[in-house]
């Protein structure tokens, strides 16, 4: 019989170095059933016996504040778990054990994990690991989870609880008696179901939203009823009483255990002194920024050539192997599947790669939540949460991990308004597009630079207006803040960033290409039939003829806006498609002939609505699913007035001041 | 509005016009509702009284014909009104004490007085020192029912606009907070006002211009020969001694504040939370509990967020949840 752990722990206390030192590469990651939260699983082999590791979602506490908490408490008590690691920074012990002691009130199976000691002396910090174990009445074992140090100790831990060689009856912490008193009336009202009656009366009195609604939905509102009435009755507010009486107890068990000897200056605040500086600070981050788009045009080119030359090796033989088939076999695997699949993997993949791994850098050694800490003000104004930096920063990458990044934001409605703007950031697809055009027509000085900031900017105008329009309207009046801590700074540790960067590239890319291939067969069909028509005479450019009226509003023709629909699937197709209409495939043929197709003025309104006019079918797919289709469809209806509003406004203007 | 300008209207009823009150009769029908003029004196005299009776003595008639700047001949007919109107008892000879239903009409009285004192400064914009006279004047006329209305719609507020406490209906007066400036100033000290004396009005007047109001902090920089030099934000402003007397700080540090609102550097202890939302709730989780020790870390660039450390963390808050949390500053590390 397999045996099941699972791994709770605050955020940025090592908890996915632990899950991967225990698992290995044998892992996989999906989502929680009917949650935004991802699931990760792992498992390895300990005397010939299979264990199942469960990674569960970082939190401070259990007491529902984001789906995080549920997902975290639910697989404790429902997933039935042998036993629970908990990892516990040694640092910062005091604030870890609060979930520790509330992972207590929910099971007896528990390890804590102990991990950073290698820099707890540093700190000067002394941790008396018996007194500890001893408080706790739970085993403590001392781990340093980056260099691998006690993972044998800890497995042999759990291994022994779960083959129930040890019983454990650790500490819970006992309230007031006021608490008591109402926790006693409670209890009767709540008894027999999968959770304790004795943490299901807490959570009651601490108002958790989710365990209320779960009574109510079990027939038990007399239960609700009457915790509400005791929280009412109660002098203070129970949950503010009960938080600082589950501290009161930590602070009795850290004076037995732990010793402060002096303050040492940490590192983290001489770093913070420039990275958060009153006048260093925005530079900063507008350094990392510009390095960030900087290293994607120069190393992800090169790894597109790559991709480029191997899509033509295996482009050249598949056309030869098909040389004998009907036109519309080789055609839609030819030109629709392989050359598709070429440009996504030409376009995305080397931006996506490089965007995550900086990403992933910088995440891991803590400078995201500094980037949101000099950046809140801004996002404060636009009525967004303080996470929400974060996510917008990934869109420049691309918008469907920025989309699926929102799940770090704790209120429904600040997750909604974050995943509808953070399509508008210019992802790495629109920018390759947009500076591979403006050239063209503008060259490379400074109108080129002009040119090109402006649609940037233009977008991020938008992504403001949008996010105010929201705040001030259909979420009027919902607080939104920033709470959030700033972990201490350490070194990244290679492996990590690579498997996060894999595992979001992944997820892009697969996602990229699902929705992408059978519609790049549509595509394909559409500009190739009737069958032996020329591309000029396919059903494809009729339709673009029916467009025209539709392309006049921006000054672009049916043609154009044909390549947009072409397009939908992933905007940096935008390239190929003109080469495709217009004659010629590659870069430079299309340099070659686009200068004399379209004017600067209609060059401009093109980048302007292609960037603006509707996200990609992938960052559809991930909205859907993120945020439900209303509010998908909500964002789609927005940026084809925007596009087709901006677009028009300056072909328009442009017209009138004569530069057209 | 509730409350329109109808009272400002009444005349008043000043002390000398009606003296005849207590020449005239030896019997002064205080129950009948209708003697309006009658009933205001006979609360201005009760309101006297329980002022000496709450300096904790036995008093006397003759005091409270004096303090009510009346000769001492008219001293017994007070005296005997109260009596009669069951408000007072004459505990032994020539001593007397207010009963229980004097005392809570007394309160009662003083609670509507700096009820319409708030009302009269928060809703029609009266300078504070212009208030007493008027609010003298609305405190006899209220019906216990509107009283109500009045506490309600002002939000059953804790403190008048000279910093009194106002008492909660059917309770007794707490002691007033605060010692007098005059007491505790000590160069470099920094208190906070709690209550300025409404009366004498003049006096109160010239406070007001000073810019002292309850609820701001002010520093004691040097005690001169007859005056005391006061910082108050930017400015520094002298007073006399005797003006200190009329003045009633705490220390600056006893009322908690808004954690929002201190400065880099400094050190607090939580007291209190006011908020109830997800975001309080994770506060909570991350060890912003009642008694927990905060730093301030910095401010971000552009002013907000904040870094608070906090049981060995370093969280970043916005203001408006920083302001969520009451604290009471520590002195600082040096």
């Amino acid at each position: 019989m397999s045996i099941t752990i699972a791994v709770a722990g605050n955020p940025n206390t090592g908890k996915s170095t632990l899950f991967n030192a225990l698992t290995g590469l044998r892992q996989h990651t999906g989502n929680w059933p009917g949650k935004t939260v991802e699931r990760k699983e792992g498992e390895f082999r300990h005397d010939g016996r299979l264990v199942r590791v469960v990674d569960l979602p970082g939190t401070y506490s259990l007491t529902a504040v984001s789906s995080e908490e549920i997902v975290a408490r639910d697989f404790i008590v429902e997933g039935n778990p042998d036993a629970v690691i908990v990892i516990v920074d040694a640092t910062n012990l005091e604030r870890n054990l609060y979930l520790v002691l509330q992972v207590l009130e929910l099971t007896n199976n528990v390890v804590v994990a102990l991990n950073m000691m290698d820099q707890v002396e540093g700190k000067g910090v002394r941790i008396d690991l018996g007194a500890l174990s001893e408080q706790l009445s739970v085993p403590v074992i001392p781990i340093v989870a980056l260099k691998k140090e006690g993972i044998p100790q800890l497995v042999e831990t759990v291994m022994d609880i779960c083959a129930g060689k040890r019983a454990l009856h650790p500490v819970s912490a006992t309230f007031d008696e006021p608490i008591e008193q109402s926790i006693a009336q409670l209890e009767p009202l709540v008894e027999n179901g999968d959770y304790p009656s004795r943490w299901l009366a807490i959570k009651l009195l601490e108002g958790d939203s989710d365990v209320k609604e779960m009574l109510q939905a079990s027939g038990n509102s007399a239960a609700v009823q009457a915790a509400e009435t005791l929280v009412e009755q109660s002098a203070g507010q129970p949950e503010v009483l009960i938080a600082e009486q589950r501290y009161e107890l930590i602070s009795r068990i850290a004076r037995r255990s732990i010793h402060h000897e002096e303050d040492i200056e940490y590192l983290t605040d001489r770093i913070d002194d420039i990275v958060t500086h009153k006048i260093l600070g925005l530079p900063t981050l507008a350094i990392i920024a510009g390095f960030t788009l900087w290293a994607i045009y120069n190393i992800a080119g090169p790894i597109g050539g790559l991709f480029e030359r191997f899509f033509n090796v295996v482009i050249d033989w598949a056309g030869g192997l098909l040389a004998g088939a009907p036109w519309w076999i080789s055609g839609i695997i030819v030109d629709g599947i392989l050359i598709g699949c070429q440009q996504i993997f030409v376009f995305m993949f080397g931006v996506l790669v490089v965007f995550f791994f900086i990403y992933g850098i910088l995440e891991d050694i803590g400078y995201l939540a500094r980037g949101a800490f000099v950046m809140d003000r801004i996002m404060k104004w636009l009525g967004l949460p303080g996470k929400a930096f974060m996510t917008l920063f990934a869109g420049y990458g691309c918008s469907v991990p920025g989309v699926m990044g929102t799940r770090i934001i704790d209120d429904e409605s600040d997750r909604i308004i974050t995943s509808v703007v953070v399509p508008f950031i210019p992802c790495a697809a629109r920018i390759a597009v947009i500076t591979a055009i403006v050239p063209i027509f503008f060259g490379s000085g400074l109108t080129a630079t002009i040119v090109t900031l402006g649609i940037l900017n233009l977008s991020l105008l938008i992504v403001a207006l949008v996010a105010i329009m929201l705040k001030r309207t259909v979420f009027k009046g919902e607080p939104s803040g920033l709470v959030m801590e700033m972990p201490d700074y350490h070194l990244p540790l290679l492996s990590n960033v690579l498997r996060t960067t894999w595992d979001r590239t992944y997820d892009s890319m697969s996602k990229a290409l699902m929705i992408f291939v059978p519609f790049s067969i549509v595509i394909y069909l559409l500009f190739h039939l009737p069958a032996g028509a020329a591309v000029a005479d396919s059903y494809g450019m009729t339709i673009g003829s029916f467009l025209d009226p539709i392309g006049k509003i921006i000054g672009l023709s049916g043609k154009d806006m044909t390549g947009f629909l072409f397009t939908y699937p992933a905007k940096e197709l935008s390239l190929l498609y003109l080469g495709l209409s217009y004659g010629g495939v590659g870069k430079e043929a299309v340099a070659g002939f686009m200068g004399d197709v379209w004017t600067p003025l209609q060059a401009i309104s093109y980048l302007v609505f292609l960037t603006l006019y509707a996200p990609c079918l992938a960052t559809v797919a991930a909205m859907a699913k993120e945020i439900g289709w209303k509010w998908t469809w909500w964002n789609v209806i927005v940026s084809l007035i925007a596009g087709f509003g901006f677009a028009g406004l300056i072909y328009w203007v442009g017209v009138l001041l004569g530069w057209g | 509005m509730l409350w329109d300008g109808r009272w400002l209207h009444r005349s008043g009823f000043g002390s000398c016009e009606n003296m005849q009150i207590f020449y005239g009769r030896k019997h002064v029908q205080v129950s009948n509702p209708g003697l309006t003029h009658q009933r205001v004196e006979m609360e201005h005299a009760l309101k006297a009284a329980y002022a000496l009776q709450d300096e904790g003595r036995a008093w006397h008639s003759v005091e409270l014909a004096r303090s009510l700047g009346f000769p001492d001949a008219l001293a017994e007919n007070i005296a005997q009104a109260l009596i009669a109107s069951g408000w007072a008892e004459e505990s032994e000879p020539g001593s007397m004490r207010l009963t229980e239903t004097g005392k809570a009409r007394a309160v009662e009285l003083i609670r509507a007085h700096r009820l319409w004192e708030l009302y009269l400064v928060d809703r029609e914009g009266m300078p504070l020192d212009a208030v007493h006279t008027e609010a003298h004047r609305r405190e006899h006329e209220i019906t216990p029912e509107e009283l109500e209305k009045l506490d309600i719609e002002l939000g059953y507020p804790a403190w008048d606009p000279h910093g009194h406490v106002i008492p909660a209906s059917g309770s007794r007066m707490p002691p007033p907070a605060g010692r007098s400036l005059l007491e505790v100033a000590v160069p470099g000290s920094r208190t906070r006002i709690v209550r300025l004396d409404d009366e004498p009005v003049e006096l109160l007047t010239q406070l007001v211009a000073l810019g002292l109001k309850p609820g701001i902090d002010v520093e004691t920089l040097s005690l001169e020969s007859n005056l005391l030099r006061l910082r108050l934000d930017e400015n520094v402003v002298p007073l006399s001694y005797a003006a200190a007397g009329h003045v009633f700080v705490v220390s600056a540090t006893a009322r908690p504040v808004p954690m929002g609102t201190l400065a880099v550097g400094s050190r607090a202890q939580i007291v209190e939370l006011v908020g109830s939302g997800k975001l309080e709730r994770r506060m909570l989780s991350m060890g912003f509990v009642p008694g927990a020790e905060v730093t301030v870390i910095r401010q971000a660039p552009l002013g907000d967020p904040l870094q608070y450390r906090v049981k060995k963390a370093n969280i970043a808050l916005r203001r408006d949840e920083a302001n969520t949390l009451l604290v009471k500053e520590l002195p600082g590390e040096e």
